[in-house]
């Protein structure tokens, strides 16, 4: 059973697009997760499927003691003039009207660890965009528990 | 009572707690006593809240239509644009007629003999609430709020069937029959010949009837937030300056604690304010202590203190506010440094460290004690309930095993079992750190 307990914190830029008045736009989110990949299940491909498009996390962070959690939810209510509806439902996208950017979405979610004064990790670029590719399977809480230097920027004990 | 502290040398290996010698206030030495974990302050980086209940007498805030419709119209409201956009393409398809302006509600003065009041649609009266409605007391009856009678006319029989209100119609004809009405003018007496105001529609049906009684007894209304109640008690007091109103009294004092500690409730629709750390979101358990202001003052206090860059969350208010309760009652000074160094700082050291926030706090609290009581029950986890102080329990527990010295309320002692054992038996496995730290510096 899966863990109620996240670990890792992902931002996805969808690889399709929507059309929005007159424009296509690519839709912004995020999201917490205890595994990236587990067995046959696999975070990022479940956006795939639902959506019949390949789709990646532009960037991925880790915290061994459940922080990304805290940040999530701190997002969360940072967001919520910001976020997209569906159905009058507030969702973990960015609505298009909004002038959040993957970059300044990232900011945010660091800046929420910092003002909780919570360490959480950047994965490495070298795996990143993560698509849970073969060459990605070493990605994983054990082998990142193990090895964090390895896996994770900027890593302190 | 003493507030000296307990020194007492607790180090194991290289390790705090341990005593540590520091200067005093007046120069001479003093021995202290480290908590095994410190409280790391942030720096705070919010911005000074927006007070929008902090009004002079007279002074009135408006908006127009025109800027309602601009803000309906937001390509952000997505629910209204799809919603509109479904009705134009059904009523193009010929799927849907447009709606019908003439269906519109009418007004009218209506003799009381031409009203039906149908007990298939309507509910059977209740005297009581009659009488409620006239209650004489202070804030009680007031003749302006008397609702208009909503009907459906049925042009068969010429009647109008009354589908709410019927206690405020059967009130009003009772007020003339027994000569209570002023200026009750062109009028023979008979309470039969009485006029009402009537606000109807056509019955095309009985179905119909009885889905507006449904509509109109609040199945389609929105329904009022708690903030509403506050800001109307707040606005009473300050702008209208109603002297005669206490629980608007009451409510203009919390209110001017918010904003001296510098907060401001908010509406939950108020999606633009949501952001900010000084938002204040737990309006009904802000609400909770109109009878309790300076139990409100600490919790704000704390919040402040600890967590200055997140939003108060309702798991603090009871935290806080039993603590609060507890301390208070032991006559401890409860925002002198010696309690903040003592008891307050190392219990926050124990959220942040091992929990991150008061609210990550609360919701791992629950799942200890519901742990504890399906073992003391044998109930299954998820049919098991929470104590209203748990949470601050399950706190006072965890500062006591990790050493901490500051007496604390007999509460401390409450869920524990002879047979089953104490709450902390019952910590959450995947917590790690937590529970690696409990076997490191657990007191025995």
């Amino acid at each position: 059973m899966a863990s109620r307990k996240k670990k890792f914190m992902y931002a996805i830029l969808t690889n399709h697009y929507f059309k929005v008045g007159e424009d296509f736009i690519q839709r912004l989110g995020y999201g917490v997760t205890d595994y990236l990949s587990d067995g046959d299940r696999s975070r990022v491909k479940g956006y795939s499927k639902s959506s019949g498009g390949e789709q990646e996390f532009f960037m991925l962070w880790y915290s061994p003691d459940f922080a990304v959690m805290a940040v999530e939810k701190l997002l969360k209510q940072r967001l919520s003039d910001d976020c997209f509806q569906i159905h009058g439902e507030d969702t973990e996208w960015i609505s298009p009207y909004s002038d959040i950017t993957p970059e300044v979405l990232v900011e945010m979610i660091e800046q929420c660890a910092k003002d909780l004064n919570k360490p959480i990790y950047r994965i490495k670029k070298e795996f990143l965009p993560f698509k849970d590719a073969d060459w990605q399977d070493m990605l994983n809480k054990e082998n990142i528990e193990t090895y964090p230097e390895r896996y994770l920027e900027n890593y302190k004990k | 009572m003493s507030n000296t502290i307990e020194v007492k040398n607790m180090v194991k290996g290289k390790k705090v707690p341990s005593i540590i010698v520091t200067n005093g206030k007046k120069g001479k030495k003093r021995q202290s006593w480290v908590f095994p974990f410190q409280f790391e302050f942030v720096t705070p980086t919010g911005l000074k809240a927006i007070h929008a209940l902090k009004r002079k007498e007279g002074e009135y805030n408006s908006a127009t239509v025109a800027d309602r419709l601009k803000q309906l119209y937001d390509p952000k409201n997505s629910k209204w644009h799809s919603t509109l956009a479904k009705w134009q393409e059904d009523v193009k398809a010929g799927r849907k007629k447009k709606p019908d302006r003439n269906l519109r509600v009418r007004f009218a003065y209506v003799k009381v003999k031409d009203i039906v009041i149908d007990d298939d649609i309507q509910r059977d009266m209740d005297p009581a609430w009659v009488a409620e409605i006239f209650n004489p007391k202070e804030g009680g009856f007031e003749t302006e709020f008397m609702s208009a009678i909503y009907c459906m006319y049925d042009a068969k029989t010429g009647k109008y069937i009354s589908i709410n209100a019927q206690h405020t119609l059967v009130l009003e004809t009772a007020i003339a029959d027994n000569n209570l009405w002023d200026n009750l003018d062109d009028w023979n007496g008979d309470p039969m010949e009485l006029e009402v105001p009537v606000i109807f529609v056509n019955a095309t049906s009985r179905n119909l009837c009885r889905k507006g009684f449904r509509v109109y007894n609040g199945s389609h209304s929105k329904d009022i937030e708690p903030y509403i109640d506050h800001k109307m008690l707040v606005l009473i007091k300050r702008v209208d300056n109603d002297k005669s109103d206490k629980v608007a009294f009451k409510a203009d004092a919390i209110q001017t604690i918010n904003e001296k500690e510098g907060y401001e409730p908010i509406s939950r629709d108020n999606k633009a304010h949501k952001k900010f750390s000084w938002a204040i979101t737990c309006i009904r358990e802000m609400m909770d202590h109109y009878d309790r202001p300076e139990r409100w003052r600490f919790v704000l206090r704390t919040h402040k203190r600890y967590w200055p860059n997140i939003r108060l969350d309702t798991a603090e208010v009871d935290l806080y506010g039993f603590i609060y309760d507890y301390f208070t009652e032991l006559k401890y000074d409860v925002y002198s440094e010696e309690f903040n160094e003592q008891f307050l700082d190392p219990c926050m050291a124990i959220i942040w460290k091992f929990f991150h926030t008061p609210g990550d706090f609360k919701l791992d609290s629950a799942g200890v004690q519901k742990r504890y009581n399906s073992k003391r029950t044998g109930l299954p986890e998820e049919k098991c309930k929470t104590d209203d102080n748990g949470s601050v329990v399950y706190l006072m527990k965890l500062y006591r095993h990790f050493g901490g010295k500051h007496e604390l309320p007999l509460y401390v002692n409450n869920l524990n079992d002879p047979q089953h054992g104490d709450l902390l038996k019952f910590v959450d496995s995947e917590r790690t750190n937590l529970i690696e730290a409990m076997k490191e510096y657990g007191q025995p």
